[in-house]
């Protein structure tokens, strides 16, 4: 993963995810984007866990970090990361909490929202399923200028 | 969302990600300026590399908004997906909606896109167990169950008039303790009953389930509607309570025919 993507996803509060619906058109979700050196991970409640049930059928998603205020990375720029994810659901109620650490770096009230007490007001809220992308493809746009040609990393060939 | 007020919300927005099917079956998603023009979204043509953008019926544009609190997360939220059809001939990209959808939870809250979203997280839950072969259920503690399915707080409005009636007595020289535990008792299974009574009967009849802005004071416990209880155990715990309290109240009454109220010594 290109060096300035990673710190994107590192800084991002939001990045756009498309997965691949059950008619073949797309579907996207604003989501918290996680990178644990290896995948982006992400977290989904299973009230809307309609993208968890896309990236079942088809595990081809996209992810765009796009936002200048979502992404509050210096200097800024944009990245769109192709990838194969898979859906975690082995632990809905608390599997999720191996990335809670990564997760809390970026919206510290997160670990005031998990108490029983707090769980109680939307509990389904908190049984959770991990998406994990295994990037494939990483486009970057330095600036941000998407009008420009982006660097582009495969990282299907450059594992093999 | 209806597509003529998303529309007229793109504008609030900086910016769009325009998504498109790439050649090898992935997603291709891009960002890119935009603007409205008489129902149709004009888009700043974007580069994806050596895979360009082709014209497609297939094509999304989503624009979303969040406002950082930096160290506590953010507030704001919201977000808009156009379909429709993308036509890239020219120096400016013609994008034509024909169907959105979104969020915006100034609009509609947070809680309440939670209790939308229940019948999708209750399907989810059915498809995990018929993948694995037995139950999967949301889970918590049987305390907190028992907490949230009696609703457990509000006996204070039952033991607050108990306690006053209790004072009462003994200002009337009439209290006794064995009589005061057993009018406490049968209070508040009476209360505990009839609030399970009350979420069985509310989801029988499918009020609570219509309920999207439930409060303290409305809408039920909702644990059956999380799928936290089953209907038959709130059955039970109901009928439970009211036995409880059938118990209690004939003690109640056996005592206070057949026993001292002052020592609680009781025959003949």
């Amino acid at each position: 993963m290109p060096v300035p993507v990673v710190d994107l996803l590192n800084k991002a509060l939001v990045g756009e995810l498309t997965v691949i619906d059950h008619n073949g058109g797309f579907r996207t979700d604003p989501l918290i984007p996680l990178w644990d050196g290896r995948h982006i991970l992400m977290t989904s409640s299973i009230l809307f866990s309609r993208k968890l049930e896309d990236i079942k059928r088809n595990p081809r998603v996209s992810l765009s970090l796009s936002d200048p205020v979502g992404v509050p990375a210096q200097p800024f720029s944009r990245a769109t990361i192709q990838g194969d994810a898979r859906v975690i659901d082995d632990g809905l109620h608390q599997g999720w909490y191996r990335v809670l650490p990564l997760w809390e770096a970026k919206e510290p009230i997160i670990k005031t929202l998990i108490t029983p007490m707090q769980k109680l007001g939307l509990p389904l809220f908190w049984e959770r399923a991990i998406i994990e992308i295994l990037p494939r493809r990483v486009l970057w746009w330095p600036n941000g200028d998407t009008t420009r040609d982006p660097e582009v990393t495969d990282l299907q060939e450059a594992a093999t | 969302v209806k597509l003529g007020d998303a529309l007229a919300r793109l504008p609030g927005f900086s910016h769009a990600v325009l998504i498109v099917p790439d050649d090898d079956g992935y997603p291709l998603s891009v960002a890119t300026a935009f603007r409205v023009i008489d129902g149709s979204v004009e888009v700043t043509p974007a580069s994806t590399g050596q895979r360009a953008v082709r014209d497609t019926v297939e094509a999304r544009l989503v624009v979303s908004h969040i406002r950082p609190y930096p160290g506590v997360g953010y507030d704001q939220r919201r977000y808009i997906e156009l379909s429709g059809a993308l036509s890239v001939v020219g120096s400016a990209w013609r994008f034509d909606p024909q169907a959105a959808r979104g969020w915006d939870e100034k609009d509609l809250s947070f809680p309440e896109l939670c209790q939308r979203a229940l019948p999708q997280a209750r399907r989810y839950l059915a498809a995990l167990s018929t993948e694995r072969g037995y139950e999967v259920k949301p889970q918590m503690a049987a305390g907190w169950r028992f907490f949230l399915a009696t609703r457990l707080p509000f006996l204070t409005a039952t033991i607050v008039p108990v306690f006053l009636g209790l004072a009462a007595a003994g200002y009337d020289r009439h209290f006794s303790l064995g009589l005061a535990v057993l009018t406490l008792v049968g209070a508040m299974a009476v209360h505990l009953g009839l609030n399970v009574a009350n979420d069985v009967f509310d989801t029988l009849s499918g009020v609570d389930d219509v309920n999207f802005t439930p409060t303290k004071f409305s809408g039920g416990s909702r644990v059956l509607q999380y799928g936290l209880v089953s209907l038959r155990q709130m059955i039970s715990g109901g009928w439970g309570s009211f036995a409880s309290r059938s118990v209690s109240g004939r003690s109640w009454s056996w005592a206070r025919t057949s026993c001292r109220p002052d020592t609680m010594r009781c025959g003949r």
